[in-house]
């Protein structure tokens, strides 16, 4: 699985330093979007973002102090007809399960990462291996 | 020995880490040890809370509700807790393992970047265990310990424990202390400073030179210590804003990182030596700190 962009969406500017240089390794040449707040994002996603057609991978982390992943889910699902365009990791640094059943019901969700990020942990999520 | 929580927590943790990953190293285990240490203390009283809920005496019955308030309080303290060390390590862990594939590669620049982050996070990691020892010694009553302390000692520690907060910021802390010197608790006395200061630092403006006015004065009843800045401010009439609970980080404070923990801690503490916390903030001007405590 190839993407040409990448999104990634996390409070920490140090997290994403570090998973820029992560997915960047994943996907050489990919176009990476960062943002520390996920209203930004959101706001992003409605004003262009949602016009894509090829598929982009967002890395959405879970535990934001502005607003939870799934909340940034919720409110992209209410504006949208469909989020066919988002393959969503959600990212994680703890309670797993709970966070899990929290977003499982979102179709664009495929999968859950724990920090920190690797292509490793990418790859077994997206490709299976 | 049983093995406490923070063991079972950091073994599960090293446990998922795959192989290839980076882990090891003293600066690791030194923190690691830290957080567990840091641990053990909450886990102690947890456990005989835990003993003492299951006796079946009525006359407990209040005491019990207490204690289970307390558990409760432990459980979302350690949730919290526990998330916000876990941010960290993984992205020290993440830049280890960045700091090693451009290391590969020579690149000098993006080494010293990565140390710069690296530095940074660890900071940040330190700091979070800090309050986190703070909060069990007031827990445990450590604070009551008295000695002479002086203005050159408060700041200098104040400056130190500040330095990675005003590091690269053009942050002026004006000490003014009517006071040289005192008998009483250095380590409230510096919790108190160092939290307050934080906040300052913390809840500043952007683009504008951060002016920090910190006295320790001299009352009737006992001393008054007074942080007061040139920041963001807040409403105070705003119902939502309860500064002083646990974890509270409503509204624009949100947007700042932190524990949520610095002022919950201080009201705790302040409440046990029987003194009181005055705030008086305005959107966009700035907030000051009073807090009185009474001396016998």
């Amino acid at each position: 699985m190839s993407y040409k962009k990448i999104i990634l969406v996390d409070d920490n500017p140090t997290t994403i330093f570090y998973n820029q240089d992560v997915v960047s390794d994943f996907c050489p040449g990919a176009e990476i979007m960062a943002f520390e707040n996920p209203i930004e994002f959101i706001a992003a996603y409605g004003e262009s973002l949602y016009k894509e057609e090829e598929a982009m991978l967002l890395l959405l982390d879970i535990n934001m102090p502005l607003k939870l992943g799934y909340e940034v889910l919720e409110e992209l699902e209410e504006t949208h007809d469909n989020l066919d365009n988002l393959h969503v990791l959600m990212v994680t640094s703890s309670n797993l399960r709970n966070d899990v059943e929290k977003s499982s019901r979102f179709l664009c969700v495929v999968g859950y990462i724990e920090k920190p990020l690797t292509v490793a942990k990418i790859n077994k999520v997206l490709n299976g291996f | 020995m049983e093995r406490n929580f923070s063991d079972r927590l950091l073994q599960s943790q090293l446990k998922k880490v795959p192989d290839g990953d980076i882990y090891s190293k003293e600066g690791i285990d030194a923190f690691l040890k830290m957080v567990n240490e840091a641990y053990t203390g909450f886990e102690e009283e947890r456990r005989l809370n835990k003993h003492i809920e299951s006796l079946s005496n009525r006359e407990l019955e209040v005491a019990n509700e207490e204690l289970r308030n307390k558990n409760d309080f432990l459980d979302s303290f350690n949730h919290g807790m526990a998330h916000d060390i876990k941010n960290h390590t993984s992205n020290i862990i993440g830049l280890i393992t960045m700091l090693r594939k451009y290391h590969g590669r020579n690149d000098a620049k993006m080494i010293g970047t990565i140390i710069e982050k690296l530095d940074l996070s660890a900071n940040q990691l330190t700091a979070i265990v800090q309050g986190f020892l703070y909060l069990s010694r007031a827990e445990a009553n450590i604070d009551n310990q008295f000695a002479v302390i002086n203005e050159d000692e408060v700041t200098t520690a104040i400056n130190a424990e500040t330095l990675f907060l005003t590091m690269g910021k053009d942050c002026r802390i004006n000490y003014r202390f009517e006071i040289n010197e005192l008998f009483f608790s250095f380590h409230v006395i510096k919790i108190i400073f160092v939290n307050l200061i934080s906040n300052s630092i913390k809840f500043s403006k952007k683009n504008e030179p951060i002016i920090i006015d910190v006295s320790l004065n001299q009352t009737p009843a006992g001393i008054e210590l007074v942080v007061k800045d040139n920041g963001l401010g807040m409403n105070l009439s705003d119902p939502d804003n309860k500064i002083f609970e646990l974890f509270n980080r409503t509204g624009d404070t949100r947007m700042v990182k932190g524990t949520g923990v610095g002022l919950f801690m201080i009201k705790k503490i302040v409440d046990r030596h029987a003194g009181k916390v005055a705030v008086d903030s305005e959107l966009g001007k700035g907030t000051i700190f009073k807090i009185e405590i009474p001396i016998k």
